[in-house]
């Protein structure tokens, strides 16, 4: 899945994150909507397929906007402004599209002030969102070491921005399995009621 | 009874930092290198050659004339010596050197540059050309005055040796930088003069040239950094046939400078000074005149009285009860033994492959040994540290002082005053054994008073736990070379960190209700402003990062190369940014005092503030254009240079002393005609804030007496912040002048991040409070985001904890370098503006208690909270005036709390200095970054002292000054 992480095309990337993004909107279908109780931000009155296209527009924009905001903060960071920019901007795609345009797809176009909202430990693309820029932060501790550990010389690249990437990656990969366990044991306990009853 | 409970803070916190340095102290004696000075001297009869080597010598130093009886130790190469010195100077002779042995062997010598020279050897010279010299700005008049006169030297027959000390290209490095216009011209001028000399260099006279240090890319040296350590040398005598032995490999390059001491002595014929490890040169005295055998046989004699002065040195300096390594000293000995009896038995080439092997490893052990560590004393110094951490971090964590507050500031008075008295001792007993009975006196201090620490349940909430977890995280740094490198983009990274998550933690916990929107109104909007302002500062202060020698993808900004140095075009751009941020530094806080009504009436103060800041900076505006105009070195402008930044001393002392006097910035309007202040306030509408404080007052002196005349202040509100910040100002200013024009920009940028991260940090503290009693307690998170602030300022305004990465040019704001001969005003300048963060940040560090209170009265919207919308919020920083005991307790938690953090970065850097001491890099790395740490801690927390003293007068003058209004109105 991952895979582009060697390269750094930018257009390999934004390819492989879209098709990841379908993939979890295929995933999750009936959480495409905005969810009850919150607004969408959305004019009523309107017929409902314009409605959607309107939806989907305004969600790529939000997408895109995500995009530079992530990029922006990365470079306030620290990063490079001109230098390594295609690494930097490859890295807030990839950043973007896993803390930020999953919820924009999945919560709609009201996603950030949802989250912002009720920001609960439930709730699967809140603490996704958290943990993927938790481990992208993280992921910047080991920049500076000069070891010439083979991890550094495997991508015979600069550190910046696998270190990060990864970490961003690893964040996602451990709410994921967090949330697999506990759908693991609420199963077991269904299964356990079942069989009581 | 305010003045007592004062005088307690700052015992307290004195005595407690006091302890730290103690321990600081013990751990720099054993782990910083010491020599011991041997006051011998070596005379001509301490190793006699042997007779009938004399003899063939003698006639060719008959022949040569002059009859010079200067066959000591070796017979001369040479008869006279020319020595080009190119660059600065040396400085103590207390020990033998070679311009005495000189001067005793009858050698004349004319010395020529440098009036420096005179100083250091009073005397010794038979003629002397000597020049006023230490104006850095003055590039030409050392060396026109040598040039003038060492041509008709060199012909004339009244001298043996010639020094002549060239000061321009040095001067040049420090004013332009090694790739400036100015710095080829002066090249030219020293090659043609070379030629010249060279040219007129007779056959009995050896020439030597060499400069005593190189310089970095900015052009300055003092470190140890590859391009300042290396130089050139070069030597030259038409009979003098180097090429011929270099091929043989036999003296190793680079040539150490030491080497260049022995090499000229013998060549001269005069006895090796006696504490010179340096070894010779074996080629020097060698002449193309000598054959073969002669010249194998000088050689080796050569090497022979190098290795017996050596070892008498050695033996003497291991007699004065100074350890060497033993496996080193007992091949030094071995050596001896092959050397003593049986020299004459081996080959030439093995006699000579013995003596270099014993000089070679002389010098190896000389070097370790002066490097060697005392590991008891490192032990003891940090176990003492680490006690005294745990003393202040118990300190920090109980509020006792309420409860019972004499004896136990007395009591650590008394352990203080104990640990202290202990050192009487340390002729009687080793340091580290001293250390270890003093922490042990503290832990038995800690265990008598257990009882008494009632240890509150410690409380943290998240910020201050992810502020604290980021702070150590930074701390911990110190352990990895990497780390400490790159030290500036940690900082930057952690303090951005901090600040961001001390922002989203209270914004995330705030109550939630349920089908409630997040409302985007204009108070949100200023949220997002304000950490926008916070990332954008931070990020742009990496501009004025300086490059470390071994941060090598790191090109240099233009901002360290002083505005003389910069072409002609960028200077204009570069003043007149600089004079755009001076205005700024200087208008910003007086905006400020102005909107808090602080600014009326004419006290002292106010008179004073409104003057003084605004005369500095048109002085330091001044300075720079004197500075940089371009005709300095042609007319006579340069004398004019010193006289702004001394003015401008001079005013900050006055300023600083009349402030401590008379502190108050408030103004009572005079009672009974109400119309007035209607008038002042139609008249000037920014006192619109200053009019709600009356209203204040009046309301509050009803609540107390019932009287008909209200008294109305104007500032009070802010009454005790205003003088700290009026005295910041001024310092500010100082600060920007010493760091020179470049750097403007960095410490206004520095404002801004501590001004927004107050501000943040107030609105936070205003939404997460729930009473005023935890406003007025200043949080973990607050104190951990202004020490790492602190530490940011350090990197952003063009420092590193190196030595080559010190501002020299610093010591020459308002001195001409006419210090007599003491190094204390260059320290001082220099400590001031490499430390000028720390100090900044300690002596404001009681506006971390004050800014919540402030700005909750300057601007209410930002309050926001409904449960602390009581009357007294509106008292702003006079709450302090209205329960001392909190604001006592507040002040000692500031002070103790920032002291202790700082101090954890030095012990982390003391403990990663003593256990990567054989690391490669621990001269190059850790071990400056212990001594600036250190160096930082005990100015730290000098500044926090003077910072909480000054907040404490104004607290008791604003005091007495409350009771004689009430007084009055009774």
């Amino acid at each position: 899945m991952f895979t582009f992480l060697v390269g750094n095309g930018v257009t390999r990337t934004i390819a492989a994150n879209i098709s990841y993004l379908l993939l979890q909107e295929r995933a999750v279908p009936g959480r495409s909507g905005p969810s009850d109780g919150y607004i969408c931000g959305l004019p009523k009155g309107k017929t409902k397929k314009s409605s959607k296209v309107v939806e989907v527009v305004v969600v790529a924009l939000l997408s895109i906007c995500s995009i530079i905001f992530t990029h922006v903060v990365t470079v306030l960071f620290g990063a490079y402004v001109i230098e390594n920019v295609e690494e930097t901007f490859t890295f807030s795609i990839l950043v973007a599209s896993l803390a930020f345009i999953r919820p924009l797809v999945t919560l709609g176009p009201s996603a950030f002030i949802i989250i912002l909202e009720r920001l609960s430990l439930e709730e699967e693309s809140d603490v996704k969102c958290c943990s993927v820029l938790f481990g992208a932060w993280l992921g910047a501790i080991p920049i500076p070491l000069d070891w010439d550990t083979p991890w550094q010389i495997l991508f015979t690249l600069q550190v910046w921005p696998f270190t990060c990437s990864i970490g961003a990656v690893l964040g996602e990969m451990v709410a994921t399995l967090c949330f697999l366990a506990k759908l693991w044991t609420l199963g077991d306990l269904d299964s356990k009621k079942n069989k009581a009853t | 009874m305010a003045t007592c409970g004062g005088t307690q803070v700052f015992i307290l916190i004195l005595c407690l930092s006091e302890l730290l340095t103690v321990g600081i102290l013990i751990f720099s004696h054993g782990f910083l290198l010491t020599r011991q000075v041997v006051l011998f001297n070596s005379s001509c009869e301490d190793f006699k050659i042997e007779e009938d080597h004399v003899k063939t010598k003698i006639k060719e130093s008959t022949n040569n004339g002059k009859g010079l009886s200067a066959e000591c130790w070796m017979t001369p190469t040479f008869r006279r010596a020319v020595i080009l010195l190119i660059d600065a100077l040396s400085e103590e002779i207390s020990e033998d050197n070679i311009v005495d042995q000189l001067v005793s062997c009858g050698k004349r010598i004319t010395v020529l540059g440098d009036d420096t020279w005179g100083g250091l050897f009073p005397g010794r010279f038979n003629q002397s050309f000597l020049y006023p010299s230490f104006n850095v700005m003055d590039l030409h008049t050392v060396d026109n005055g040598v040039l003038n006169h060492l041509e008709k030297e060199m012909l004339q027959d009244d001298w043996d040796v010639i020094i002549a000390h060239f000061l321009g290209v040095d001067h040049c490095g420090h004013r332009y930088g090694p790739n400036h216009p100015e710095m080829a011209a002066k090249l030219k001028q020293m090659n043609s003069m070379i030629k010249k000399v060279v040219d007129n260099i007779e056959n009995d006279t050896v020439l030597f040239i060499f400069g005593d240090h190189g310089m970095t890319r900015t052009g300055d040296h003092g470190g140890d950094s590859r391009d300042e350590v290396k130089a050139t040398l070069f030597l030259y005598s038409p009979v003098l046939d180097i090429m011929h032995s270099v091929f043989d490999g036999e003296h190793s390059l680079p040539v150490a400078q030491v080497d260049i001491v022995p090499s000229l002595a013998l060549a001269l014929g005069v006895p090796i000074p006696y504490s010179s490890l340096g070894r010779v040169m074996e080629n020097i005295v060698v002449t193309v005149e000598h054959s073969r055998e002669e010249a194998d046989h000088r050689q080796l004699v050569a090497l022979a009285q190098n290795v017996k002065q050596v070892r008498r040195y050695l033996k003497d300096y291991k007699n004065l009860g100074n350890v060497f390594p033993l496996d080193k000293w007992q091949r030094l000995e071995e050596l001896n033994g092959i050397m003593l009896p049986s020299i004459e038995n081996l080959s030439p080439k093995e006699q000579k492959k013995v003596y270099i092997e014993y000089l070679t490893l002389a010098k190896l052990m000389c070097e370790e040994i002066w490097a060697k560590f005392n590991v008891s004393e490192i032990s003891s110094g940090l176990f003492l540290m680490f006690n005294s951490m745990l003393l202040i971090t118990v300190f920090t964590h109980c509020s006792f002082i309420i409860k019972n507050k004499i004896p136990i500031v007395k009591r650590v008075l008394f352990l203080t005053v104990l640990v202290n008295a202990l050192f009487v001792f340390t002729p009687y007993s080793r340091i580290s054994v001293l250390g270890y009975v003093a922490s042990f006196f503290m832990i038995t201090w800690m265990c008598i008073h257990r009882h008494i620490f009632t240890i509150e349940s410690i409380y943290l909430n998240k910020s201050d736990c992810t502020s604290l977890l980021l702070a150590v995280l930074m701390c911990l740094g110190s352990f990895s070379n990497s780390f400490v490198v790159m030290e500036n983009y940690v900082v930057a990274y952690i303090l951005l960190s901090s600040l961001l998550m001390q922002i989203l933690i209270p914004f995330l916990k705030r109550p939630r209700k349920k089908n409630t929107k997040l409302s985007v109104d204009s108070y949100f909007l200023l949220y997002a402003m304000l950490i926008l302002i916070v990332f954008m500062s931070v990020r742009l202060s990496s501009w004025f990062w300086k490059c470390r020698e071994e941060q090598s993808w790191c090109s240099p900004s233009q901002v360290h190369t002083p505005m003389t140095g910069l072409q002609q075009s960028l200077r204009n751009w570069r003043y007149f940014t600089s004079l755009f941020s001076l205005i700024l530094l200087v208008w910003l806080p007086r905006r400020w005092l102005l909107m808090c009504g602080n600014l009326n009436g004419s006290r002292l103060g106010v008179i004073l503030f409104n003057s003084v800041p605004v005369m500095c900076g048109v002085l330091v505006a001044a300075y720079w254009a004197l500075q940089a105009s371009p005709t300095l070195h042609n007319v006579n402008i340069s004398e004019y240079v010193v006289i702004p930044p001394r003015v401008n001393y001079a005013l900050t002392l006055v300023y600083v002393t009349a402030f401590y006097f008379l502190p108050l910035l408030i103004y009572e309007l005079p009672q009974s005609n109400t119309r007035t202040s209607m008038q002042l306030l139609l008249d000037n509408p920014n006192i619109l804030i200053p009019k709600l404080c009356q209203t204040l007052m009046e309301k509050y002196n009803e609540g107390n007496q019932r009287t008909s005349s209200v008294p109305v202040v104007y500032g009070l509100a802010t009454a005790v912040s205003a003088p700290l910040v009026s005295l910041l100002t001024v310092i500010l200013v100082v600060i920007v002048m010493v760091a020179g024009d470049g750097f403007t920009p960095a410490v206004v940028l520095l404002l801004v991040t501590a001004v927004a991260s107050l501000l943040l940090q107030a609105i936070s503290s205003w939404k997460t409070a729930d009473s005023l009693s935890m406003i007025m307690k200043p949080s973990w998170s607050a104190v951990c985001t202004w020490f790492i602030l602190s530490i940011h300022g350090f990197y952003s305004t063009g420092h590193h904890p190196t030595f080559p990465s010190l501002h020299w040019s610093a010591a020459f704001v308002g001195f001409e370098g006419e210090w007599n001969g003491s190094n204390f005003i260059p320290a001082l300048l220099v400590g001031f503006n490499t430390f000028s963060s720390q100090i900044l940040f300690g002596l404001a560090l009681p506006l971390v208690l004050l800014a919540p209170l402030a700005v909750g009265v300057i601007f209410p919207k930002l309050r926001c909270n409904s449960r602390l919308e009581t009357e007294e919020v509106r008292h702003g920083e006079f709450l302090l005036m209205d329960e001392p005991d909190k604001a006592e307790d507040a002040l000692v938690f500031l002070g103790l709390s920032y002291i202790l953090l700082h101090a954890a970065k030095v012990f982390c850097s003391a403990v990663s200095a003593f256990i990567l001491r054989r690391h490669l890099m621990v001269w190059k790395i850790f071990a400056p970054h212990f001594i600036f740490e250190a160096v930082g801690f005990m100015i730290t927390g000098c500044s926090v002292l003077a910072g909480i003293w000054f907040t404490l007068r104004i607290i008791k003058v604003l005091k007495s000054w409350s009771e004689y209004l009430h007084h009055k109105n009774s």
